[in-house]
């Protein structure tokens, strides 16, 4: 079966709270046997998760625009449930 | 010329370069290998570095409205108020690596400042100035070239205007037309990286009366262009970047690193001449790249500040101050001055607007608020710093007896503070503290982008002060 191609999209990182490339690659190393973690503008995505540095959520903007399901993560303690999300692909 | 991407390119670019620059009365020949100036290409070098990388793309770059090409943030000209606030955040995120100024903001502004101008100038004078300007700054999109921003000349008798100062090259102006270009002489003040930067973009300095016609200049050109001549200015503690190591403090240096320019019959073809004798336009173009400066502080030094709050912390930390009440008091003083700032630049972003030109523009009222209160509040986040770091900031032996066989254990000994930390690290975010607290980087604070008194002016004139006399009569009665 086929990794599922999920994009990466990040907020810019002018004041971040946590470390959103560090938290990234823990998730590509949980799920590296199902997913397959891309730059958000790649074609044939699935979904897209919004990595922001903070509650503002300045990467979940105009997301829906994509007319893909998204996840938008905002804190490092956000992992578990983006893992729950995941398992729905 | 090959585009620049990385920090390699950049740092060959500028070996390839062969501008005339001198420190200390000695010619470089290389400012890449040049130790005092090596810190602040470094700094500038993430500007292009940080544009590489997926976590700060959203901030870093731009689509061209141009070309519709991905570019470097530092060469777009803002379509909207979104581009105003990614701006103030992209500067914040590039102090927080640099704790330092990165000097390219200055180009920056005087691209968008010239853009909207010259589309006003050929409105009301039938010029061609937008066209030009539209293809220079094509080609610094696409070549990403680094660009100073010209604006200060050095002035001479502040009284008098430029045309009747002594010496008429205390302002830059054109000495010299021809069919395929201009002459120009003169020089240009604190120039922000000046020596590792491609080209320069000059401006007037102030507005200009008809007699001054020669001096409402805005013109670009490269930085190797023969005439021109580049002297660094010395910073507070100079000669610690020649030592490198832990006293240097700060690896990207004290602020941006400035140079006086000269231009000593420098010729610039017109295809990059923007202004030339369309004198009431001037005050204009001044005003714009001002106000488009000004709304940065509050991004870069919010940044900066954050990192020496940060090192303040830390410091407090490591001697085992940080529980005390009034050094909390302070820290939380110092992140309520580092916010203030950043509001202001955020809130003249969000106010801004459309000029005629399409190119958005920040609320110049707002913008003058912020730099005005960093003018005063860095230098309280500076003195609070002081404050909780203690007098060690001031005394601390050398690098060199720290490490000395002879006394570097006494150093250990009695610069320890809590258990676990240390010494080294210790005296090394004491350094910091001192690099960024001291001297040149309060001076760049006060006088970057324009001195307090220059945004009394713009208080005077957009404060709206006949208004407020109204609202208050009004609600008293008054007729």
């Amino acid at each position: 079966m086929s990794p599922v191609k999920i994009g990466i999209r990040y907020c810019g990182g002018c004041n971040p709270y946590y470390d959103r490339v560090g938290v990234v690659e823990e998730i590509k190393e949980r799920l590296r046997d199902r997913f397959l973690f891309l730059h958000h503008n790649e074609m044939d995505l699935a979904g897209l998760i919004a990595v922001s540095g903070c509650s503002r959520a300045c990467a979940t903007k105009d997301i829906e625009l994509r007319s893909l399901p998204w996840y938008s993560l905002v804190e490092r303690d956000g992992l578990d449930s983006l893992e729950e999300w995941l398992k729905h692909f | 010329m090959k585009r620049i991407e990385t920090r390699e390119d950049y740092i060959q670019s500028l070996k390839a370069l062969h501008h005339v620059v001198y420190y200390n009365g000695r010619r470089v020949d290389d400012v890449t290998e040049h130790p005092a100036l090596r810190p602040h290409i470094e700094a500038a070098a993430l500007t292009y570095e940080l544009a590489l990388r997926p976590e700060h793309e959203e901030l870093m770059t731009a689509t061209s409205h141009l070309t519709g090409r991905k570019i470097n943030r530092f060469t777009h000209i803002h379509q909207s108020i979104d581009d105003l606030i990614k701006k103030v955040q992209m500067l914040r995120l590039i102090a927080h690596e640099t704790g330092s100024c990165f000097q390219r903001c200055v180009g920056f502004d005087a691209l968008n400042a010239t853009y909207m101008t010259a589309y006003d100038t050929d409105r009301k004078y039938k010029t061609d100035y937008f066209e030009r300007i539209k293809r220079y700054v094509i080609h610094v999109q696409d070549s990403n070239v680094m660009v100073v921003g010209g604006m200060t000349d050095p002035k001479g008798d502040r009284s008098l205007p430029p045309s009747k100062q002594s010496d008429p090259d205390l302002f830059t102006h054109v000495v010299e037309r021809r069919p395929d270009g201009i002459v120009i002489q003169g020089a240009k003040a604190h120039m922000t990286g000046g020596v590792n930067s491609h080209e320069i973009l000059i401006m007037p300095t102030q507005s200009m009366g008809e007699a001054d016609r020669d001096y409402a200049l805005c013109c670009a050109f490269p930085l190797n262009t023969p005439g021109v001549v580049l002297i660094f200015g010395r910073q507070t503690n100079e000669e610690r970047k020649l030592e490198e190591g832990i006293d240097l403090g700060n690896p990207f240096g004290a602020v941006g690193g400035e140079a006086l320019i000269i231009f000593d019959h420098v010729f610039v073809p017109w295809e990059r001449v923007f202004l030339c004798g369309e004198y009431d336009m001037a005050g204009l173009l001044v005003e714009r790249f001002a106000t488009l400066h000004r709304q940065n502080y509050g991004g870069c030094k919010g940044g900066v500040s954050d990192v020496l709050i940060g090192a303040t912390a830390l410091a407090a930390e490591y001697q085992g101050t940080a529980n005390a009440s009034h050094i909390k008091e302070k820290l939380a003083e110092m992140m309520h001055l580092a916010e203030t700032i950043y509001s202001g630049s955020v809130a003249c972003s969000a106010m801004g607007y459309k000029t005629p030109s399409g190119a958005f523009y920040p609320d110049p009222l707002l913008a003058n608020t912020t730099k005005h209160n960093v003018t005063r509040h860095v230098y309280e986040i500076a003195r609070l710093a002081h404050d909780i770091a203690g007098g060690i900031v001031a005394t601390m032996p050398f690098q060199g007896d720290l490490e000395s066989s002879e006394v570097g254990r006494y150093v250990k000994k009695y610069l320890a503070g809590v258990e676990g930390v240390p010494v080294e690290a210790r005296i090394k975010i004491l350094r910091l503290i001192e690099n960024m607290s001291g001297g040149t980087a309060l001076v760049e604070s006060m006088h970057g982008a324009g001195s307090p008194e220059t945004q009394k002016v713009m208080y005077r004139r957009l404060g709206n002060l006949e208004q407020k006399k109204r609202w208050a009569k009004r609600i008293v009665g008054i007729d």
